[in-house]
């Protein structure tokens, strides 16, 4: 299944495709897709994380075309 | 309704008569609304060579489609004129609340032509116009004429009526002058506040209740609780301290698709200023006028003084803009602040802009200066952006022997010495000595003092540029370069098109997820311009209909614009449909600046802001963009003469434009009424 990510620079973006897609195993919980895409854990302790724009449980089991984004600091003004 | 009167006022201040217009709906369907309204007007009504502070100037004050029927964050209010500062199309926007009051006089567009033979201002409700004395008003600052004017126009228990004004360098016909709402917000850019002073128009004081309707309000309403909602959640706690999120520092080297609600993390809690210090460290802010780098000229001791986060400490309130659910903006009370000679006590939290081009930009590590000038500059009605860059090129000719003391009124023009700062600021806004040559901008002040100050003279076009480097990022640079209104940072670059998501929704946008260098992975292709159009498309789009900027890079997909438009219209249009729209406002704008006489290639950039030479140091060192290459892809992929950037016939006839353009108003526009 396919799921669309959001996230910083120090994250594994290798597996993502053009259009932001992250091809990953049916039954995938939150967990687990985000040691797939390297994102450190303290950076969710710390900053918002979201499905879908919720915020949920790290034992969530990921469907297909959900949207995880993590938080991504941008400048504006 | 869908959305929009169908209306304008046309005020002729020169025999002092005022024409309300009917505009035929085929107009909003190939226009919209707001800004762009404004330039199909100011093209079919502004004759070709006209002097930007003449009487044949057209000065016009816009809201948008979407504005005043239940969208969220679309309460901008647009001026569109012949800009002075470029001699082409002239555009400035602001939040705040005035926006609906337009729309609540029955108007999309209120029209200035003429001048007036003494200061006089434009008072509107449900009865219609009258121009009224404001010899009594001229000759204070725009807050204070905006507290008279609406003070004198308030009837007790009726609604208390919205008012704009220009400050002393609208007064002065500065070409850095802009007009003012809420007590010192500012539609800053290209001089309009001085194209609104020599018409003598101080202000317009707007009091009608009429609303506006969509097509479909209920499922307005609900596209804007979903934006509400997903903003709300994404919010940080406030405990977390600014200075964490300097370990994203090196986020800006990459170009990657962030979800574009986070940006509400940052500037809602701390303002726009809030992300200087780590724009600094990444090489997003210019520093020394664009000759510098943070490495050597503003060490992380003075960033940690005059990061935009410290402002927290003098914040009394948060609020926030028309129908507008992100609140970026504060109240400060700068009471106790050194500098203050003027009493300022609540003001304006300044916005990144005003803070960094008056502390890094400048050298300057007295925030308390900043603040002053912020205020000070609000309050005269002077863009900041503008008055920092000529202040930067006046203290880089100082310093390089090109002006002496006694040419700058005994000034010790230093960098970072914030009282001849100070006293410079005052100088250019009242016009005194060396200000009065700097009142116009940069480009304005090498005609009068000489070429050799070219290379301090950072411009796009005429147009000082803002505190975004476009060394790192060549879209950003594309963008300043090829815009009709050159060298504005609000239409996009490459963080903010990855923040759009444009490609989610427009058939023909480049996607933007991949990670990667900006200026690595950039080289000039076609899908490069792409993404640069894409941008301008989708700005026209937003500036039309009476969107934010800090809304569109939310991503189409939380700041649902096309949804939006479709519910107030019911036009049944796709968002490609949107973005051709964008695409021939995009069109309309550089042949206005045809029309006018000017060459495309005159917005090339200052070498400067390209990296003509590149950097030795720092962050930017050794990154120059490829610019005239970039410019002729994109005007070819906007079916334009890419060698000339003039659109090309076959373009402007698809488009449709030479009928839009060329017909008799009768074909457009039917009078319905007449006042004065």
């Amino acid at each position: 299944m396919k799921i669309e990510f959001h996230g910083p620079g120090m994250c594994d973006f290798s597996k993502m495709d053009k259009m932001g897609y992250i091809e990953v195993p049916e039954g995938t919980t939150l967990r687990q897709f985000l040691k797939i895409v390297k994102l450190p854990i303290i950076w969710t302790k710390v900053f918002p994380l979201f499905v879908n724009y919720e915020k949920v449980p790290m034992n969530t089991v990921l469907k297909d075309g959900d949207i995880v984004s993590a938080f991504l600091p941008t400048v504006g003004g | 309704m869908r959305g929009y009167c169908g209306k304008i006022l046309e005020v002729d201040l020169t025999n002092k008569v005022c024409r309300e217009i009917k505009i035929k709906d085929e107009i909003y369907e190939n226009f919209l609304s707001g800004a762009a309204l404004g330039t199909w007007w100011c093209y079919r009504n502004i004759p070709a060579g006209a002097d930007p502070m003449g009487p044949e100037n057209v000065l016009c004050m816009t809201a948008g489609l979407l504005t005043s029927t239940g969208s969220a964050i679309t309460g901008r209010w647009m001026v569109i004129t012949k800009s002075p500062s470029t001699g082409g199309i002239g555009e400035a926007n602001c939040g705040g609340t005035f926006a609906p009051h337009i729309k609540g006089c029955g108007y999309d567009l209120l029209a200035f032509k003429g001048a007036s033979d003494k200061p006089v201002y434009l008072y509107c409700d449900n009865n219609g116009p009258v121009i009224k004395d404001a010899s009594h008003i001229w000759g204070h600052d725009a807050a204070v004429s905006e507290k008279m004017l609406i003070e004198e126009n308030t009837i007790p228990g009726k609604k208390v009526p919205a008012a704009c004004t220009i400050g002393w360098a609208g007064e002065n016909k500065s070409w850095m002058a802009g007009v003012c709402n809420d007590n010192g917000r500012i539609a800053a850019r290209q001089g309009v506040g001085g194209v609104m002073g020599s018409k003598n128009l101080k202000g317009v004081v707007l009091a009608g209740t009429r609303q506006v309707f969509g097509y479909n309000t209920e499922e307005i309403k609900r596209l804007s609780k979903m934006c509400a909602t997903r903003i709300n959640k994404a919010f940080l706690p406030p405990q977390v301290p600014t200075g964490l999120l300097n370990i994203a520092k090196f986020v800006p080297e990459l170009t990657l698709s962030p979800d574009g609600i986070f940006t509400g993390v940052l500037m809602g809690t701390w303002g726009t200023a809030g992300a200087s210090g780590f724009a600094a460290q990444t090489g997003e802010a210019p520093i020394k006028n664009w000759g510098g780098s943070q490495k050597e000229d503003f060490k992380i001791p003075k960033i940690n003084r005059t990061d935009g986060s410290q402002l927290l400490r003098l914040q009394t309130n948060r609020y926030y803009c028309y129908s507008c659910v992100y609140g970026c903006g504060g109240e400060l009370d700068i009471s106790n602040i050194k500098h203050n000679d003027q009493g300022y006590t609540i003001v304006h939290k300044p916005e990144y802009e005003t803070q960094w081009d008056f502390t890094g930009f400048l050298l300057n590590d007295d925030n308390d200066a900043m603040l002053f000038i912020g205020e000070y500059c609000n309050r005269a009605g002077i863009d900041t952006i503008s008055t920092g860059g000529v202040v930067g090129m006046a203290i880089e000719s100082y310093e390089n022997g090109l002006l002496s003391k006694k040419d700058v009124g005994g000034l010790d023009l230093r960098w970072g010495n914030a009282e001849a700062m100070i006293k410079l600021v005052k100088m250019i806004v009242h016009r005194e000595g060396i200000g009065d040559v700097l009142a116009d901008g940069c480009k304005r002040a090498v005609e009068i003092l000489g070429p050799e100050f070219a290379k301090y003279a950072v411009h796009g076009g005429g147009m000082e540029p803002p505190m975004h480097d476009s060394r790192p990022d060549p879209q950003q640079a594309t963008l300043y370069a090829t815009d009709a209104t050159p060298a504005r940072h609000t239409t996009g670059g490459s963080l903010y098109y990855g923040c759009m998501h444009l490609w989610k929704k427009v058939s023909w946008a480049p996607s933007a997820v991949l990670v990667g260098s900006k200026a690595g992975e950039w080289q000039p292709s076609d899908e490069e311009a792409l993404k640069v159009l894409a941008a301008s498309y989708f700005k026209r789009v937003v500036d039309g209909a009476g969107g934010c900027y800090f809304g569109f890079i939310l991503g189409v997909g939380n700041y649902p614009m096309f949804e939006w438009l479709e519910a107030a219209t019911g036009w049944d249009k796709t968002p490609d449909d949107y973005m051709y729209i964008g695409k021939r406002v995009y069109t309309m704008r550089q042949l206005f600046n045809v029309k006018q006489g000017l060459d495309p290639w005159y917005s090339r950039p200052h070498g400067r802001m390209v990296g003509e030479p590149p950097l030795k140091v720092g962050k930017n060192t050794g990154k120059t963009v490829p610019i005239d290459e970039m410019m002729m892809m994109t005007w070819k992929n906007a079916g334009f003469d890419s060698e000339t950037g003039v659109p090309l016939p076959e373009t402007v006839e698809e488009l449709n434009l030479n009928y839009f353009l060329n017909a008799p108003d009768s074909e457009f526009c039917e009078e319905v009424a007449v006042y004065g």
